[in-house]
Formats: C-alpha cells, sequence, structure tokens
C-alpha cells in the first residue's frame, strides 16, 4: 500500500511538473500580472502550451545529443521555469503592462449556472471513470505500440528512430529495419517525460490516466471557447452549459470520446485537445487584434502538428473553410480586414514562432509523416472504399441522430442570430462544415484519409452547436425586453422538459450500450506472465512470434523484450492475410496455422523463429504431434512452444 | 471565484477519479488475487527437464507425474505455497531418443497443465 501512495504522489508531481509548471511559467512571462485570461481559461491554456514546451524541448535535447534522462528534463524545465520567472520579474520591477490586452468580459454565472456547472462535471467525471475502471488494465493495441516507442525513449534517452523489421514477401527473410510514417514523436514524448519523472511503469494506469488527462482538458476547453464563440449573446453561459452538457455526461463513452482513452487513441485525443484551443486562439487574435494571442495560437499549432498529422490537416481545412466564409460574408470590408491582419501577423511575436517552426522543422527534427509517401497516401482522389466518404446516415450515427439533427438546426440558426458575419461564426461554420464535407465527399477536396476516421472529429463543433440550438430556440419563443413568452408559458416548459428528457434518454442510452466492455483479467495477465517469462529465458538470437487474434493485451510484450518495434513477430487478424488490395506476407499466418506446410518451414527456417506464444484453445493441436515442437510454458489461456531445429 | 470554484471542483474529481482508477488498476495487476499457476520448464531451450510451478492461487498441493511417450514413469507431490515458485529436478533419462517426455501437473481442483520436450 505504501508503494501505491508514493506511485501516487510521483504520479501528481509529475502532471504538475511536466503538464502545468512550464505552461503556467509561460503565462506569467507572456502576460505579467494582470492576465488577459480567466484562471479556468489559464488552467487548460497552461496545459497545452507544457505539452508543446516539453516536447520541444525534449526534442531539442535530443537534437544536441543530451541524454534524456529524469535530471536533464527536471533541469530544463526548471531553466524554463527560471527564465520566464525572470522575465516576469523584470516586467513588475518596472510595473511595465506586458500586453494591452483585458480579461474578456464574459457574463458571470449566476448561482443556478454555476451549480449546473459542477452538477455536469461530476456527472462527467463519475460516468466515464465508470466506464474507464473495466478498461484501465493495460490492454489496448494501438496504446500498446505508443507506448513501445515511449519507452523507447526513456530506456535509451533518445528521440527514436521510427523504424521496424518486415518480413519480405519474397524472400521470407527479416529485413533491414524500415521507416514508419505513422507514428509521430509528439504521440509519446509526453508519456516518457512523466515516465522520467515519477518513474511509474509503463505497464500500469498512467498512459489511460494521462490521455483521460488530455480528454477532460479537451471538454473545459469547449466550455471555454463555446463562452467565446457567444460571448456578445446574452445567453452564453446557458449555451456553454449546454455544450457542456453535451459532450460531458451524453454521449460520455462513444468514440471520440472515453472509448479513445480506453483504446489508446493518443493522436485524436490530443487532436480534440489542441483544435478547440488553437481556435480559442486565433479567434481571440483576430477578435482583439492581437498578435499575442496569434503567437500561442501558431505556437500550439505547431505543436500539433508535432503530435498528430490528421488533427493537424483537418485543422487546415477549418482554417481554409473558416477563411473563405468570412471572406463571402464579409466582402465589402475585405481590404480593412487584410490590414488588421497585416498589422498583427508582422509583429515580433508571431514572426518569431514561425521562425522557431521553420528552424524546428527544418533543423532539429523534421516529423515523420513530411515525406511525399505519406503526404501522397493522404491527398488524393480517394484509394479505398472506406476513404470514399461516408453515407449521411452513417455520419449521423458517428455524430449522434440527435446531435446531428440540433447541429445543422444550429447552422441555421447562426443565421437567424446573424453570427455567420462575425469571426466566431467564419469558425463555427468552418468548423462544422468542412468536417461535414471532408467525411461526405473527400473526392471533392482530394482527401484520401478514411472517411469513419475524419467523423470522429465532428463530435465537438456539433456538440457545441447542439448546445446553441438548444438554448437559442427557447430564446427565440420568448421577448427578452418585455420578459414574457410567446407562447403558453406551460407549454413551453412541458415542451423544454421533453426535448431534455428525450435528449438525456438518448445521450445515456448510448452511454449504456458502451458500457459493456469485457476485459478478461486473467488472460491479460498471463500474457505478461509470459512474455516476462519469455523475456529471461530467450536473447536477442531467439525470434518470438506470437498471435494477435486470441491473445489480449498482446502488443504490450514488445515492452517487457524491448527488441525492436515488430519483436515479437505477430500474426495479425486472418482478414488481412486475405486483402487483395495490399498483398502481405503469410509468413507469421502460416507458421501458426498450418506449422508444417513446407512455405511454414521455409519461413521458420529464413525469420529463425523458434518461439510461439499461442492460446492453446485455438492454436495448440497443430503443434502436439510435431516432435520439433516443445510446450515448454503452460497456463490456462497461453502456451509457448519451442522449434529446437 | 466561480471560475476557481469549477477549478476546485474539476482538481478535486480528477484526483479522486485518478486514485480510485489506479487502485482499481492495481489490484487488477495483483496476480495473487486471480487465482492463477504456471507451470515451465526451468530451461525451456535445452534437454534438461527440471520443471517449476509457480503458484498463486489459494491450493498448495500439487501432483506431478512424468510420462515417456505415453507411460508414466515418475510422479510425486509439491507442496506450493501461494506466491511461491517450486523447481522440481528430475535426473537425466536415458533412452529418450525419439521420445516425448511429459510433465503432467495436477493442482487439487483437478486443474491439469502439461509441458513436454521430444527428443
Amino acid at each position: 500500500m505504501l508503494d501505491f501512495i508514493l506511485s501516487q504522489f510521483l504520479f501528481y508531481f509529475a502532471i504538475v511538473l511536466v503538464l502545468f509548471v512550464p505552461g503556467y511559467a509561460l503565462i506569467y512571462a507572456l502576460f505579467g500580472k494582470k492576465w488577459p485570461i480567466s484562471s479556468l481559461e489559464a488552467f487548460f491554456i497552461s496545459f497545452g502550451l507544457s505539452i508543446v514546451s516539453v516536447n520541444f524541448i525534449m526534442l531539442f535535447l535530443g537534437k544536441i545529443n543530451l541524454p534524456l534522462t529524469r535530471w536533464s528534463l527536471f533541469f530544463s524545465l526548471l531553466l524554463l521555469t527560471l527564465i520566464c520567472g525572470a522575465i516576469y520579474l523584470k516586467r513588475w520591477k518596472k510595473n511595465e503592462a506586458s500586453v494591452k490586452l483585458k480579461e474578456l468580459a464574459l457574463p458571470v454565472f449566476s448561482r443556478v449556472q454555476l451549480v449546473a456547472v459542477i452538477l455536469l462535471l461530476l456527472l462527467t467525471f463519475f460516468i466515464k471513470t465508470v466506464y474507464l475502471k473495466d478498461t484501465i488494465l493495460p490492454t489496448s493495441t494501438d496504446l500498446g505500440h505508443h507506448m513501445y516507442w515511449a519507452k523507447t525513449i526513456s530506456v535509451s534517452g533518445k528521440i527514436p528512430v521510427y523504424a521496424k523489421v518486415n518480413i519480405d514477401m519474397e524472400s521470407n527473410k527479416l529485413t533491414e529495419p524500415q521507416p514508419i510514417a505513422d507514428f509521430i514523436i509528439g504521440e509519446h514524448l509526453i508519456f516518457s517525460a512523466i515516465n522520467l519523472v515519477s518513474g511509474i511503469d509503463y505497464i500500469s494506469y498512467f498512459p489511460s490516466l494521462i490521455l483521460f488527462l488530455v480528454h477532460l482538458m479537451a471538454i473545459l476547453a469547449m466550455f471555454s471557447l463555446t463562452r467565446l464563440f457567444f460571448k456578445d449573446y446574452t445567453d452564453a453561459n446557458t449555451i456553454a452549459i449546454a455544450t457542456l452538457f453535451f459532450i460531458g455526461p451524453l454521449y460520455a463513452l462513444a468514440s471520440p470520446q472515453a472509448k479513445f482513452v480506453s483504446g489508446g487513441v493518443i493522436g485524436n485525443v490530443f487532436g480534440n485537445f489542441f483544435i478547440p484551443l488553437c481556435l480559442y486562439f486565433f479567434l481571440r487574435a483576430l477578435m482583439e487584434k492581437s498578435s499575442l494571442m496569434l503567437a500561442l495560437g501558431l505556437f500550439v499549432s505547431l505543436g500539433m502538428a508535432y503530435t498528430h498529422h490528421l488533427s493537424t490537416f483537418i485543422f487546415i481545412f477549418i482554417f481554409i473553410f473558416s477563411g473563405l466564409f468570412f471572406l463571402i460574408f464579409n466582402f465589402r470590408e475585405l481590404k480593412k480586414y487584410f490590414r488588421d491582419w497585416q498589422k498583427i501577423l508582422f509583429k515580433p511575436a508571431p514572426l518569431v514562432i514561425l521562425a522557431i517552426g521553420v528552424i524546428f522543422v527544418f533543423l532539429i527534427y523534421t516529423p515523420t509523416y513530411l515525406n511525399t509517401k505519406a503526404i501522397d497516401t493522404a491527398v488524393g482522389a480517394p484509394s479505398k472504399a472506406t476513404r470514399a466518404g461516408l453515407t449521411f446516415d452513417e455520419l449521423s450515427d458517428a455524430t449522434g441522430k440527435i446531435r446531428m439533427a440540433l447541429g445543422l438546426f444550429g447552422l441555421a440558426l447562426l443565421f437567424l442570430a446573424k453570427k455567420y458575419k462575425s469571426y466566431a461564426g467564419a469558425f463555427l461554420l468552418g468548423w462544422a462544415l468542412s468536417l461535414v464535407a471532408i467525411s461526405l465527399w473527400p473526392n471533392l477536396l482530394f482527401v484520401d484519409i478514411p472517411s469513419d476516421r475524419i467523423a470522429n472529429y465532428i463530435v465537438f463543433p456539433f456538440s457545441l452547436l447542439s448546445g446553441f440550438t438548444f438554448v437559442y430556440f427557447f430564446d427565440l419563443l420568448k421577448d427578452s425586453e418585455a420578459k414574457k413568452q410567446y407562447l403558453n408559458p406551460t407549454f413551453v416548459l412541458t415542451a423544454f422538459l421533453l426535448l431534455f428528457t428525450f435528449l438525456a434518454m438518448n445521450g445515456l442510452r448510448e452511454n449504456a450500450s458502451t458500457l459493456n466492455t469485457d476485459v478478461n483479467v486473467r488472460a491479460t495477465l498471463e500474457t505478461y506472465h509470459a512474455s516476462t517469462f519469455l523475456a529471461q529465458k530467450t536473447t536477442t538470437q531467439d525470434i518470438v512470434l506470437k498471435d494477435h487474434n486470441y491473445l489480449p493485451a498482446d502488443s504490450w510484450m514488445k515492452l517487457y523484450f524491448m527488441r525492436g518495434y515488430t519483436y515479437p513477430l505477430s500474426r495479425g487478424y486472418f482478414k488481412r492475410y486475405d486483402d487483395v488490395a495490399k498483398m502481405r506476407e503469410q509468413c507469421t499466418n502460416l507458421m501458426i496455422s498450418t506449422p508444417s506446410d513446407p512455405i511454414a518451414k521455409d519461413c521458420f527456417s529464413k525469420t529463425q523463429t523458434n518461439f510461439l506464444m499461442l492460446n492453446p484453445k485455438f492454436d495448440s493441436m497443430q503443434f502436439v504431434k510435431l516432435k520439433n515442437f516443445w510446450k515448454i510454458y503452460s497456463a490456462d489461456d497461453l502456451v509457448i512452444f519451442y522449434k529446437n531445429n | 471565484m466561480q471560475n476557481k470554484i469549477i477549478i476546485g471542483v474539476f482538481v478535486t474529481c480528477l484526483v479522486l477519479s485518478f486514485s480510485f482508477l489506479a487502485y482499481s488498476e492495481r489490484k487488477n495487476q495483483d496476480i495473487e488475487a486471480q487465482n492463477l499457476w504456471f507451470l515451465y520448464f526451468s530451461d525451456p531451450k535445452n534437454s534438461a527437464l527440471d520443471f517449476s510451478v509457480e503458484n498463486h492461487t489459494d491450493k498448495t498441493e500439487f501432483h506431478w507425474e512424468l510420462f515417456v511417450d505415453k507411460t508414466k514413469l515418475q510422479d510425486g507431490n509439491l507442496s506450493v505455497k501461494k506466491g511461491e515458485t517450486i523447481t522440481s529436478f528430475i535426473p537425466e533419462i536415458s533412452d529418450r531418443l525419439g521420445k516425448k517426455i511429459s510433465v503432467q501437473v495436477t493442482a487439487s481442483d483437478n486443474n491439469i497443465k502439461e509441458i513436454d520436450k521430444t527428443f
């Protein structure tokens, strides 16, 4: 128990040191004593700035060949904090107003509103925690893959080279390590930093909890962004609360929410935090003509580009669509706006960030996806049926039908509310409609990315629009000045309660359907145990093959060995071996399914595979009669065979 | 002040939720609570037949049998406390070429596990 308490203490210490201190230090340095942001905004902004800063610090340390260790990281963060502190003190002494910005005059919450926010937060935490309780044991395939790279950073003290050994389709031999474009450094550095500072093992609660934290911060960011979007509207707080309702407790578990946290979909979870944060900064930059906010927006965008390519790609589309909407609706005043934009862009702060971005991309670390092959894969005519766009029904299912309907209605109401001409309106339209367009008609926009992955991003803007619809619709029914309803108040109240109940039932039913998670704890512990056993009994000369179909948590095995991303070799899902669109090696399948087959024998010989980890209930009989396979380890749901010649 | 209240509630919920989830995960990772036991050769790659029983169940009595092909050669009992691993040392078996030598271990609840080597 004492161990647990100590590890918890170290975990929270690492979270504060890595994920809040650098961001708050930057906020103090940039804004001095009088912040133009509220304490709530500072809370999630510091989190975002910290992630980006820590990523860049670690990349820089890696570039100058300083080992990434607990102490190098600790002193780097200390140095950053001291520098920021010195800037703050200098300004404080001179009593210099660091920025001309003022905190936005957002309406204060009434007591009822404050209670509503607190209750919604409690409910959000409760529902997501109940769901994650059954999935917190590290089993998720994606998270296992990602944590291998994070652990590589911790173990080697270096920025990893993303490469993997494959089996050559023609010779059946293992290839030299070949570059992988699928992984992006920002998905791993933060986890390494937390591990380095806290010392907590990767095969534990910590990776999922960090993802959960990012997700929760995204919800807070959405809440604040909604208030910013509707700041001129008297019911801004109510809309923000309604948005919190749609994004917090309702549909709390389905993709891209808690399900992505438990599934280890790191890039999307980070992207769904960075996108609202970037929009927040850019919106404030434009609304208040602030080059500092623009610089912060660029800084966070750069951080997003180092974390997730798809989110960055989506954000570029959001930005283009928003810009187009703004240009169309403000065509007559374009000259004035261009002058404004020039004034905020050609200032030291944004130019310095752009220069830092260029230096990082070209001199410090180029993101792995910035190569012609990866760009060709994402841009162009859809290459597969899964990339050819969703039907409207499929998109509605991904968004939640009610949320989709309310969101579309909200888009129409934006025009009724005369909100479309403002920056906020343009961003809202651009955010929602760009995602609808890419999801439904990717061919028109030359996007070649799985359409369902894009559709996952639509949940956030449509939750916001749903919140707006819900509040604005009932606002339309009353005469605010005369403080009376156009319709019979009893009828309005009944309609409100009915709609509220319907929405709540729909969202909560969705939660209930996602709650049934089936994690086999015993089988997972057997996987961990067998991996520990083999890691001790084998050397780098031995080659292990495991099965992905019937063994839980198998992607975490590689963290026990740390002998390469594709060590142990893996038999993937069966359908992959029959995919005519993409021919794959057959060895990993044949060596398990038909080990006495001549091709399988050739595979064993060429790959030097001599250990197999399998589920005996599905893959044991084919080895029992073969004399050269010894069953050397036995658990209820896992056996290990050794090929002795 | 209102924002600080929201942050306060958020941080409190966060700590409670994280601590609960971390505790749940630790509990899940506790192999002693999962009623598992394992059988394996102490040296999987060479011809030695010494085997280990690693016990994480409440049942402590195990019976083992050594077969050469299907003929029982030896048997014995092992008492393995919860959390312990006991290794049984099997002497060299003569005339084993071409034969399958298997070790079968039965727990007191009749859960049987078997490992083998063929020479």
